[in-house]
């Protein structure tokens, strides 16, 4: 068990030191003068050399390699052109947004997604069967920045249910400020016992949570009904079955427990897919998060911005795959040989 | 002179305000935010006497709820040339503010209390106002003047317009006199939105030793409001100073709450739902619906904006003044203004927006002929059109993007194919004044002056010959025009008339000779609640708005 | 790496495969829908200009004096900001909408397949290194590497197109690599080598011959996820720029709208919708028909 986590650790140290190559190359090609883009347009020829020197631009490409994993490995990311401020500060200041909208999403998903997947095999090729199967093909098919947009059209202005963007009222501050411990606002809340504020943030955040899940929810039912139908089928629940123990006890107890290994793994994969799949549902609920920055530095070509988040989110993927590999290892012990 | 090519605007700040007309043009019809308390109101001797009485004060702060598009590319006053002006200009005072059109008074001492100017517009004298302090709790001295001066001359975002500034001395502690290279309307520079704040010499040295100084929302002006906090890309939280010199007597609010909030449909549903008391821009589709409601004031007035095309003037066969006159006339300037601006604007004469000097109704416009269009491409030896545009937009400009099309299918008509390129603006600007081989065709820009005069700006900016292209995208050299201009600019200080005759005479020529296509001004268009009193516009201050004549109505 | 349990993996083909998936479509009333929807989708994309009702408006012709107005009969989907018919313009995208996926899959097999095919076929260091550069590519979560990739070089479909592709080509390097070492083993394979056909030749004539078809196989179902994927690009403003007709392009162009012209999005956004639908539905059922364990 040590042999293989030691040898998966080393597998995402290679491909992280990759990483840092390709962002690297990024930085370096994306804009055609970095040091130009550095300080504006408005830059006198001799305010780029200087830039240049400053910048170490001017040194052999290897050693500013170094000098630029010494910047990030000691935590200095830059300064995003756009906000004036360090790069991991923002995206420190802006993480617990997302993962609070990331972390609704997947409450919402896994459950659902298992019970779904579930009884679409304990009654396979039937009715709940065939419904759970259209809900779980629509939910891998429907462009979630559509999704947003036609939620907000029934849900906002139609029905007049539920806020159109954003993650708080705008006069929450005065009327009953959340204080921030976690950035969290729904553990905020709860913590302060601040019940007002709580069904504020609880309503803003239904939306985005819908539409994010809705491709986790349908991969779960998906990989859940699969992974069940196939753990039905094995010996031991044949022979469970034969000796005349009850067929919901089997689907639930046996075949559920195998079911759920590979089950981990689309959940890691869902938590993953959500790492992009929040920029489109935080674009369309101006959510205040790492996707509408991450967008924005985009947008506007803010390098520093893009190399961090490119950074970042590939960090936190190779984290969450590594997890899984480890969680599905830990579950199944086969899986180690692979 | 003027207007040094090497150092206006810079095109970062230029893209940001791009991005939040862009976004206000989804609402707003791209004017921006522009608004003041012009003259009437309390920054003057005798403050806050000319408002309505304030209703007795409620217990807890009085609260100004904003949705607004802002955002903030920096705090620093003396960098300053962006949409963050819609908070520095409560926050920082200039020596002069430049009142709307339509007022008596062309200008509103604010830190001056008085000034003048020798005959030769060569020196200018200002007399500051006794006992004014800074938010740091310095006091407000000649010397603190002069180095704020010299701070945005010298790398300030809009320090062009000090180019005439020769030299700044602290007669006495109250006094400051400015000695000119060659003369120049300083009054409406000390007015200007950006480059003109007053900031206190403690946090200019701060600044000076870090510049990332006032990033985190620190200010030091001597304006009605300070920052009590900011969240980036989200809120920012203005209090009373409570040494303004004004005085907060009568009715204010003492905090301003503005969330930035980029979607006009979001802004129109917090003014809707009561989450804001104010919201800067409403979508232009759905402002009919409060045009008819008692409970709005609706505004619909000229603004510092317009679009603006450049013809490339060196290339076949845009160098031929009838094809671009042909050019001119196949534009379908209606529709441009139905589609780009929800009908919330107006025909441009030439390229100064209407309200700012030296605006004339006897420029004369282009309007769609396609008949004439063709007997001039015929004569000009394009009988069925048959050649190519490449033409280049800024892809955060919604209005652009909405717009360009049209050009595309009124030229088809005369056999003129074009290829539309939407780039970002940086991208667009870095093209058009690089390789000339590599530069585009057509070129369609959102200006607006960065002071009260679009004559050493919009003109000379965008007309005017120069050896290196800055904002002169049609690389147009006319010397007639040329001479116009530089004899009108030399004349402002002075004689005002003069130079608005001369003026007057360039942009005749101008327009005859099309080196590029005048679209339309854009109209600051919003609804105001009626539970909001005081607001008041003046188009002189794109991207602000002044709260401190504003209270709760009754 | 786990990453590879989203997409699955096709099995290589047996015997009447054909015909085992022409008697499940025709058993599957969803599947057959899906069928009809792609050879519509299909249709579209070559007839497109000459079924739709209004073919200049959908080419990019303007008609502002009838900008805006909601779904009727002579405007099913309603007109846009231009007074152009949407039913016309949603018809007229679906060319462009098929073509980035045929570029994207097409560049990705082309740059993939090779370069699996060696590492499958040679095995050793060779094919450690390709995989460990596959591994590197897929390192970033999905899009990621796309949308930073078309931000450098600028909006515009053929930058979507080339970015989407260089984020793609990974995954068919790995199906290529698995089929190839499997036919490595096989005897007419071996047969050759022991006959002394070059290394070359055999990849040429014998490995990528018969790698292809379940290559081909995943390429069709990928189509909709590109299409998908392109139109997501497209709404962040990092796929096609005006005036293409694209889809994810129209609703972002309508997002702004979205509460009073709601039909500006809708109806872009459903075809997308509707297309990626159906790819997934067909996508499904082939695999359940290749899939070995029958679980499907």
């Amino acid at each position: 068990m040590t042999r293989f986590i030691l040898r998966r650790l080393a597998g995402s140290g290679l491909v992280l030191l990759g990483l840092s190559l390709v962002t690297f190359a990024l930085a370096r090609v994306v804009p055609s003068n970095p040091a130009a883009i550095y300080i504006g347009p408005k830059a006198r020829p001799e305010d780029i050399a200087r830039v240049t020197q400053e910048l170490g631009l001017d040194r052999p490409l290897p050693v500013q390699y170094l000098t630029y994993m010494g910047d990030m490995l000691t935590g200095n990311w830059g300064t995003s052109i756009g906000t004036k401020r360090p790069v991991l500060e923002e995206i420190f200041g802006r993480l617990p947004a997302t993962l609070e909208l990331i972390g609704a999403a997947m409450l919402l998903a896994v459950p659902l997604g298992i019970l779904l997947g579930v009884l679409s095999a304990r009654w396979q090729r039937r009715p709940p069967d065939l419904v759970v199967r259209v809900v779980s093909i629509v939910g891998v098919s429907i462009p979630a920045f559509w999704l947003g947009l036609l939620l907000q059209v029934v849900f906002f202005r139609t029905l007049g249910l539920l806020p159109l963007t954003g993650r708080v009222d705008a006069d929450l501050r005065f009327t009953s400020p959340i204080v921030e411990v976690t950035g969290l606002y729904l553990v905020d809340t709860l913590l302060a016992g601040n019940w007002t504020a709580l069904r504020d943030v609880a309503w803003h955040l239904v939306l985005p949570a819908v539409t994010l899940a809705a491709y986790p929810i349908g991969l779960i039912a998906r990989m859940t009904r699969a992974s069940m139908l196939e753990a039905i089928g094995q010996d031991y629940v044949r022979a469970a079955r034969a000796a005349g123990i009850r067929e919901s006890l089997i689907t639930y107890r046996l075949a559920l427990k195998n079911a759920l290994i590979p089950v981990t793994t689309v959940v890691g994969l869902t938590l993953a897919y959500s790492l992009t799949g929040t920029f489109f549902v935080e674009v369309v609920f101006n959510w205040p998060g790492l996707g509408t920055f991450a967008v924005k530095g985009l947008l506007n070509l803010d390098y520093p911005v893009v190399m961090g988040i490119t950074l970042f989110g590939a960090i936190a993927y190779v984290l969450i795959n590594l997890a899984v590999d480890l969680a599905q290892s830990w579950l199944d012990p086969r899986t180690r040989l692979a | 002179m003027h207007a040094d090519p090497s150092s206006p605007r810079t095109g970062a700040s230029r893209l940001l305000v791009l991005l939040a007309a862009g976004a206000l043009i989804v609402g707003a019809c791209g004017s921006s935010t522009a608004t003041q308390a012009p003259a009437a109101s309390g920054e003057t001797a005798a403050p806050a006497s000319t408002e309505p009485t304030a209703e007795p004060t409620p217990s807890g702060p009085v609260v100004l709820k904003v949705a607004a598009t802002a955002n903030i590319t920096t705090w620093d006053p003396v960098k300053s040339f962006s949409t963050e002006a819609l908070y520095l200009a409560n926050i920082y005072e200039p020596l002069l503010r430049i009142n709307p059109p339509s007022a008596t008074d062309k200008f509103t001492p604010v830190l001056a209390e008085s000034w003048s100017s020798s005959a030769d517009g060569m020196t200018w004298t200002f007399k500051l106002r006794d006992g004014v302090t800074f938010h740091d709790g310095e006091a407000l001295t000649a010397d603190a003047v002069k180095q704020s001066i010299e701070a945005a001359a010298e790398k300030g975002g809009a320090s062009f317009i000090w180019a005439a500034l020769d030299t700044v001395t602290a007669v006495d502690p109250l006094t400051v006199e400015l000695k000119l290279k060659y003369a120049a309307p300083i009054d409406l520079v000390a007015s200007s939105l950006y480059g003109a704040w007053i900031v206190s010499p403690k946090a200019l040295a701060a600044a000076a030793a870090d510049e990332g100084y006032f990033e985190s929302g620190v200010d030091a002006g001597t304006g009605p409001y300070t920052i009590e906090s900011y969240t980036p890309d989200k809120e920012v939280l203005l209090a009373a100073y409570d040494g303004y010199w004004g005085g907060w007597a009568g009715s204010h609010y003492d905090k301003v709450l503005v969330s930035i909030t980029p979607e006009a449909a979001v802004q129109q549903q917090m003014l809707d739902g009561g989450e804001v008391d104010l919201a800067l821009a409403l979508p232009a589709e759905n402002l009919g619906t409060y045009k008819d409601n008692p409970d709005f004031t609706f505004i619909d007035e000229p603004s510092f904006f317009n679009y603006v095309g450049f013809f490339n003037t060196q290339r076949k066969p845009l160098d031929d003044v009838r094809v671009r006159q042909a050019l001119s006339y196949a534009i379908p300037y209606d529709d441009i203004i139905t589609v780009g601006a929800q009908g919330y604007g107006a025909q441009s004469r030439g390229p100064v927006p209407e309200g700012v000097f030296p605006w004339s109704a006897d420029v004369p416009q282009y309007s769609q002929d396609m008949d004439k269009a063709r007997t001039l491409l015929k004569d000009a030896g394009y009988e069925n059109g048959g050649f190519s545009l490449n033409l280049t937009y800024a892809a955060e400009n919604q209005n652009e993007a909405r717009f360009a099309p049209l050009i595309k299918e009124a030229y088809a008509e005369l056999g003129v194919d074009v290829t539309i390129t939407p780039i970002a603006f940086n991208q667009q600007w870095e093209q058009a004044k690089g390789d000339p081989a590599g530069r585009q065709d057509m070129f369609l820009l959102l200006y607006w002056p960065t002071y009260s005069d679009a004559g050493a700006d919009n003109l000379w900016s965008m007309f005017h010959s120069s050896e290196n292209p800055f904002f002169n995208l049609s690389y147009w050299t006319n010397a007639e025009f040329d001479a116009l201009v530089d004899e009108a600019i030399g004349l402002t200080a002075t004689q005002r008339d003069q130079a608005q005759a001369k003026y007057t005479e360039a942009m005749q020529l101008l327009v005859d000779q099309a080196p590029g296509l005048f679209f339309y001004d854009t109209r600051f268009v919003t609804a105001i609640p009626n539970s909001v009193a005081g607001f008041e516009y003046n188009l002189n201050y794109p991207f602000a708005q002044f709260f401190y004549p504003m209270h709760p109505a009754g | 790496m786990a990453v590879e349990v989203l997409r699955p993996v096709v099995d290589l083909p047996r015997a009447g495969i054909l015909r085992r998936i022409r008697r499940a479509i025709m058993t599957d009333p969803l599947a057959l829908a899906g069928v009809a929807v792609i050879v519509l989708l299909a249709a579209l994309a070559v007839f497109g200009p000459w079924i739709a009702p209004y073919p200049e408006q959908g080419a990019g012709q303007s008609n502002v004096p009838a900008r805006m107005l909601p779904p009727s009969l002579e405007h099913p989907f309603g007109t846009d900001g231009l007074g152009r018919d949407m039913l016309s313009r949603v018809i007229v995208g679906a060319r462009p909408a098929v073509a980035v996926s045929l570029l994207v899959v097409g560049l990705a097999m082309l740059i993939g397949v090779p370069l699996g095919a060696i590492a499958g076929y040679r095995r050793g260091r060779l094919d450690a290194l390709i995989m460990r550069v596959t591994d590197l590519f897929l390192a970033f979560p999905p899009l990621l590497l796309a949308m930073v990739i078309v931000a450098a070089l600028g909006p515009g479909l053929e930058h979507a197109a080339l970015a989407l592709a260089i984020s793609w080509w990974p995954w068919y390097a790995r199906l290529a690599r698995g089929t190839a070492t499997s036919l490595r083993e096989r005897s007419f394979v071996e047969a050759a080598r022991s006959i002394g056909v070059g290394d070359l030749t055999i990849l040429r004539r014998h490995v990528i011959p018969n790698l292809l078809t379940p290559i081909l196989v995943q390429a069709t179902i990928d189509i909709g996820t590109v299409i998908l994927a392109a139109g997501s690009l497209a709404f962040l403003g990092l796929g096609a720029s005006p005036p293409t007709p694209d889809w994810g392009l129209m609703v972002a162009e309508g997002r702004t709208y979205i509460l009073d012209q709601w039909w500006l999005s809708a109806f872009p956004g459903s075809a997308i919708f509707v297309v990626v639908l159906a790819f997934n539905v067909v996508g499904d059922l082939l695999l359940d028909v290749l899939d070995p364990r029958g679980t499907r």
